[in-house]
């Protein structure tokens, strides 16, 4: 520096001092304005929210109707304050711009006024090697290129691993594996379940056998076409359930919950299996005797046996009895203590676990995986605790899975546990499951009426979708049965029998059985079996009138609906477990 | 008090009929008024006239052929400023900087694969004028007559050199940002070119605080890095830089012969400036072919690893289109793995579209990117290669060039060289500035 | 040796004029191709009233400090109801014109008495911010009359729409520089 001015005349050296002088005041200027700039936009964009927040709050307070007026002229006040922001930093914004350009422009001036008298020209340093030069570089180019590509394309490939990846249709495939699992062997076909009686009431949940071939009449005096009767450890409410050469039931008493496996020719427990409480204690529960502990019918898919009792525990066994797992569903909270029975969907166990009143969020649709038992949905319900179980029908639009409860009668897609339609015309305690017939789902509400339903439409369907109602001989306990042209209902006192169309819910015929029914009746071929609480079990033809075939003691109690499977029927008496087929 | 009772009458009254009325727009029937009230009509102030860009399109293609003239005939570095200074004025701070060839960009490409995006006819003059000129005249858009360049090319005060390989690597941020631009314009995610333009939200005066801290970085780097915008980064520089390298006539350092004497060597605050190279040793000859063979050999991996890299982050890529974004918002919400609403959400689901569809979209687009992303790549793989080989060809000169595709035809080197002055008759100032 | 020169000379400066003939093409192509497309019209950015959601990035989003998106009223469509929910909050303290009662951030609507029971409202443009509060108050408990608009005087007509960018519901397109709004029609 000192070497230039000597170098330059006074005047020059002024001239370049002034010129310095000018970028300084441009410099200095421009700075004052940006400053000013920045201070309006922190309080526009800092201050002015704080304030509106404030603004909004004396807002609500005033119109909670209170009349105060420092309030109101602090909001005023406020306000205006508020106002005087926001405009200043529009105003000064669209002016400040100008000044701010006419200084910088001052800046640049001088300071390229200044460059200009510093006659610092480069000179190059002599000596260098050109053709070197540009080897050299050509080379350090290269690698720096090289280098740059595989850095960026490394970071591109780690960004692209730590980004998320999203598929919409992930729903959809997993619906294929699903199809993909049901056609594995171990979990059963469609025809390998009609053959089988693997869940309450049989394939559907109907309470109807596909074999004919089955005694009316049985005698336990002479023995006749009793194959065998084999006793039960523990008492239970539920229905044998039949897959192939096994026959497994449940029993429980307020300390122990077990699951039973007979051998279906000959009558032998094959194995006993212990259930272990999970989180709540049995003991704890007050439950209803004609309910029990062990109300809930089990279920299998010919692969595993899954059971459930009110303390809300699940357990799954291999068919060697080996426990695969226990989940619990949480608190029950049911004044009878439950009694719906497991059913499954595919690779899915699915519980209609109803607690409490409609109005407590108690209430779940629960699916479990069946290998592992870990939760694949769980849909809430806004029902009152029930004593139904579920049934799964297939419709044009798709499978449904149909569940009753107070008040609602609803339909959900049973891949997704989410719900397809419902109805708010039940009422009552609930005991009988619904059936599905002739297109047509039917409906208890007890003592109150039957109700059949298209099932179709979407959230909450309408009247329409009633195709009729019955009101004469509505059961309380049994659930109905229907042979294609009649729907039995049978009540618990008095065994009285109505039997109403199908077409239009007009009663055909009704009578009196005498005695008193907790098993719900069954459909086999032509007749139609029903059991006492006495252990009688009647036949009669399925037919416009009212023809009793036959009247069976068994001489100990029945509670439970019995299974039908290829020649054979099992009945669950108090203390033993018979098998009923044509004795030679 | 009666009067908050009668407002509550009111609203009640309100939501009533709300309630019967849903759907329907017109809720109070429009009133009749005894006092002779007239009913004020919508104002609705016109944009401006298209007279406007037509003038703009005739200064742009006046400014260029100034420009020519200027730095090809005149050879003077004060009236290319001048002119330089017009233009900033003129095509940034009056024209606020927009439709700028560099944006239009995007218009183009958007034009050649959407058959129903049609391109204004100005704009199409304004991408096309530069790039013409460029193959006659070299880039003298960007020395004289680009109002981002111009911004920048004010604020250098302490130009700094940049490396060569520095150089050689940042400029492919540049292809990179090309390659961006169009894969986004394309697919219809955006236009980021304008979207982050440094220096129009200054033409503006006026802009949010992040594109402004942007461009004032960039002034700042600018102080001391010729032009960086230009040179790093500018997609339409990069057109031009290319075309520029076949101009039928290029800027020349010296008006008629070289005579190497080094005065101009560091002349150049862009780096534009090749050194005579001398005689190649065959050693050297023979290092260079055999590197030469190698890239060429590799030239198709490079691509084709490019085109692998960029696949990769087509998935992210594809969320900056809004539609996809808005998609997985939905999917999101609808298989609950977020609670509440967007905005976005919000306004699909009152649209009553169904989800499907838009997923269905949303994959479509999607598609579209994994395509564009492999060709993004490539292309990046396609300049790396380039860039490889170009650094591998031994360039040979005995004298002192402007490189045809850098250089900016600013006309700061003219004066340097002393055959400059000699023309100009300033040999004897300068002895007399310096002697005394 | 200068025979080799003058050859690998020609050579190349016949590979560049190749070169600078299919540049040249490629540009003619190009202009061509594009011409073909290239829209007769000006086009200009306009807000959809009837897409809107009046979310408030209207405000936040434009290049200008000020938003170039008012608020616009079509009097025929309005009630001129006293009870504008265009104007007063949802529960307002009183039906005057305290700032209290006042949705507008910006006090840009002016309430004018005209005749019992009638009230007029104006949109005091240089202080509007296109926030659309009162748009979505109007919309909701009124004729829908006031709705959101980008005013042509202000606007830059940026190549690609900053709004229109972030517009959650897409509501802003192109639209003929000859019709540059899209207004609310009555009925």
């Amino acid at each position: 520096m000192a070497e230039i001015n000597n170098n330059k005349p006074r005047n020059k050296q002024s001239l370049y001092q002034t010129a310095v002088g000018i970028a300084v005041v441009g410099g200095l200027f421009s700075v004052l304005i940006i400053a000013v700039l920045g201070l309006r936009y922190f309080r526009y964009s800092y201050i002015l929210p704080m304030q509106e927040n404030r603004l909004a709050q004396i807002k609500t307070e005033l119109a909670s109707g209170a009349e105060d007026e420092a309030l109101l002229e602090q909001f005023r006040e406020l306000d205006f304050e508020s106002r005087k922001i926001r405009i200043q930093w529009y105003d000064f914004t669209s002016m400040a711009g100008y000044p701010l350009l006419f200084n910088l422009a001052i800046l640049l001036i001088g300071a390229k006024l200044a460059k200009s008298l510093q006659n610092d020209k480069p000179m190059p340093v002599p000596g260098i090697k050109y053709s070197q030069f540009y080897v050299y570089t050509d080379s350090m180019s290269r690698r720096a290129v090289m280098t740059a590509f595989v850095l960026v394309g490394g970071m591109t490939i780690v960004i692209a691993m730590l980004s998320p990846e999203i598929n919409y249709f992930a729903i959809e495939e997993d619906e294929e594996t699903d199809t993909a699992v049901a056609a594995v062997p171990g979990l059963p076909s469609r025809e390998e379940i009609a053959e089988n009686w693997p869940r309450f009431r049989g394939p559907g949940g109907l309470g109807v056998s596909q074999y004919t071939d089955i005694p009316h009449k049985w005698d336990i005096e002479t023995g006749k076409n009793i194959l065998w009767k084999s006793p039960i450890p523990l008492e239970g409410r539920n229905s044998p359930i039949v897959w192939q050469d096994r026959v497994f039931l449940t029993g429980a008493t307020e300390t122990q919950k077990q699951v039973y496996c007979y051998d279906a020719a000959s009558g032998e427990l094959l194995w006993q299996a212990d259930v272990p409480d999970k989180d709540v204690a049995g003991s704890e529960l007050d439950l209803y005797p004609d309910t029990g502990y062990a109300a809930s019918t089990a279920y299998t898919d010919g692969y595993q046996v899954y059971a459930f009792f009110p303390t809300g525990d699940v357990a799954a066994f291999d068919y060697d009895g080996n426990r695969q797992w226990v989940v619990n569903l949480g608190q029950p909270d049911n004044i009878y203590g439950h009694a719906t029975s497991v059913v499954g969907y595919e690779d899915k166990i699915i519980i209609q676990y109803d607690n409490g009143l409609h109005d407590d969020d108690l209430s779940w649709l629960i699916a479990l995986d069946w290998q592992s038992g870990e939760t694949v949905w769980r849909t809430p319900r806004a029902v009152t605790n029930s004593w139904t179980t579920p049934i799964i029908i297939e419709t044009q639009q798709g499978n449904q899975l149909i569940t009753v409860s107070e008040p609602y009668l609803t339909a959900y897609n049973p891949d997704d546990g989410l719900e397809i339609w419902r109805t708010d015309r039940m009422s009552g305690e609930i005991a009988p499951s619904p059936i599905y017939d002739n297109g047509l789902v039917m409906v208890i509400s007890p003592y109150v009426e039957m109700a059949a339903v298209e099932p179709g439409g979407d959230e909450m369907i309408d009247e329409s979708y009633f195709k009729w109602t019955a009101d004469r001989g509505i059961p309380d306990i049994a659930s109905p049965v229907s042979d294609g042209q009649r729907v039995y209902l049978l009540s618990t006192y008095g065994g009285a029998l109505a039997v109403h169309s199908i077409q239009d819910g007009n009663l055909i015929w009704q009578d009196q059985l005498g005695g008193e029914f907790h098993a719900s009746p069954s459909i086999v071929g032509d007749k139609v079996y029903l059991f006492s609480i006495e252990g009688v079990g009647y036949v009669l033809e399925a037919a416009d009138e009212f023809v009793k075939l036959a009247e069976n003691p068994l001489g100990q109690e029945v509670h439970a609906s019995p299974a039908f499977v290829e020649g054979r029927m099992y009945i669950r008496g108090e203390e033993h477990l018979f098998c009923i087929g044509y004795s030679e | 008090m009666r009067r908050k009772d009668l407002l509550m009458t009111i609203l009640g009254v309100i939501l009533c009929l709300t309630a019967i009325a849903a759907g329907q727009t017109r809720r109070f029937p429009p009133p009749d008024f005894q006092s002779g009230y007239e009913m004020p009509t919508t104002e609705t102030p016109p944009p401006d006239a298209d007279f406007y860009e037509y003038i703009a399109v005739a200064v742009l293609a006046a400014a260029l052929g100034v420009g020519t003239y200027f730095i090809f005939v005149k050879r003077s570095r004060k009236y290319a400023w001048a002119l330089m200074i017009f233009s900033l004025a003129f095509f940034g701070f009056w024209r606020m900087g927009c439709v700028c060839p560099i944006g239009a960009t995007q218009n183009m490409a958007v034009s050649m694969f959407d058959p129903g995006y049609a391109v204004p006819i100005t704009v199409l003059i304004i991408f096309l004028l530069p790039l013409a000129l460029s193959l006659f005249h070299g880039r003298v858009f960007c020395g004289t007559v680009c109002p981002l360049g111009a911004i920048q090319d004010v604020v250098l005060l302490k130009p700094l050199s940049v490396p060569f390989w520095l150089e050689s690597s940042l400029r492919l941020l540049g292809y990179l940002y090309l390659g961006l631009a169009l894969v986004l314009a394309i697919t219809g995610a955006g236009f980021i070119i304008c979207q982050y333009d440094p220096f129009v939200s200054f033409f503006r005066l006026s802009g949010n605080f992040g594109v402004l801290a942007i461009g004032g970085a960039f002034l700042i780097m600018g102080v001391f890095i010729g032009r960086p915008y230009c040179r790093f980064l500018c997609p339409y520089g990069i057109l031009l830089r290319q075309l520029s390298r076949l101009s039928k006539w290029k800027v020349k350092i010296s008006p008629d012969e070289c005579v190497k004497c080094r005065l101009c060597e560091d002349s150049c605050p862009f780096g534009a400036i090749r050194k005579p190279t001398g005689e190649a040793s065959s050693e050297e000859l023979a290092a260079r072919k055999k590197i030469l063979a190698v890239l060429i050999l590799l030239f198709p991996f490079i691509v084709l690893a490019g085109g692998f890299g960029g696949s990769q982050i087509s998935g992210l890529l594809s969320r900056s289109h809004h539609d996809v974004r808005l998609a997985d918002r939905i999917y999101l919400e609808e298989s609950g793995q977020v609670e509440g609403t967007t905005d976005e959400s919000e306004a699909f689901r009152g649209t009553g579209e169904s989800i499907e569809s838009l997923y269905e979209l949303s994959a479509e687009i999607q598609a579209e990117f994994s395509r564009g992303s492999w060709i993004l790549g490539g292309f990046i793989g396609l300049v790396i290669g380039g860039t490889l080989i170009k650094h591998t060809i031994r360039r040979n000169s005995d004298e002192y060039l402007a490189d045809a595709g850098d250089c900016l035809a600013c006309g700061r080197c003219f004066e340097y060289c002393p055959r400059e002055r000699l023309r100009l008759s300033k040999l004897q100032e300068d002895k007399q500035v310096l002697y005394g | 040796m200068a025979e080799k020169d003058s050859k690998d000379t020609s050579r190349r400066s016949f590979l560049h004029d190749g070169l600078w003939g299919i540049s040249m093409a490629a540009l003619g192509s190009l202009a061509g191709f594009a011409f073909s497309r290239t829209a007769k019209e000006k086009t200009v950015w306009q807000i959809d009233p009837y897409k809107c959601t009046c979310c408030g990035k209207c405000t936040t989003e434009c290049v200008l400090a000020l938003s170039a998106v008012k608020c616009v009223h079509v009097y025929a469509m309005c009630g001129y109801c006293e009870l504008c929910t265009g104007y007063f909050d949802p529960d307002p303290h009183e039906l005057d014109t305290g700032a209290e009662n006042q949705l507008c951030p910006t006090g840009a609507i002016i309430r004018t008495f005209i005749e019992d029971p009638y009230y007029s409202y104006a949109i005091d443009e240089d202080l509007c911010n296109g926030c659309g509060k009162c748009v979505k108050g109007c919309n909701a408990f009124g004729n829908g009359s006031l709705f959101l608009q980008i005013r042509h005087n202000l606007c830059v007509n940026c190549n690609k729409c900053a709004i229109a960018a972030a517009c959650p519901s897409q509501a802003i397109k192109k639209v003929p520089a000859d019709e540059p709004y899209i207004l609310k029609q009555v009925g």
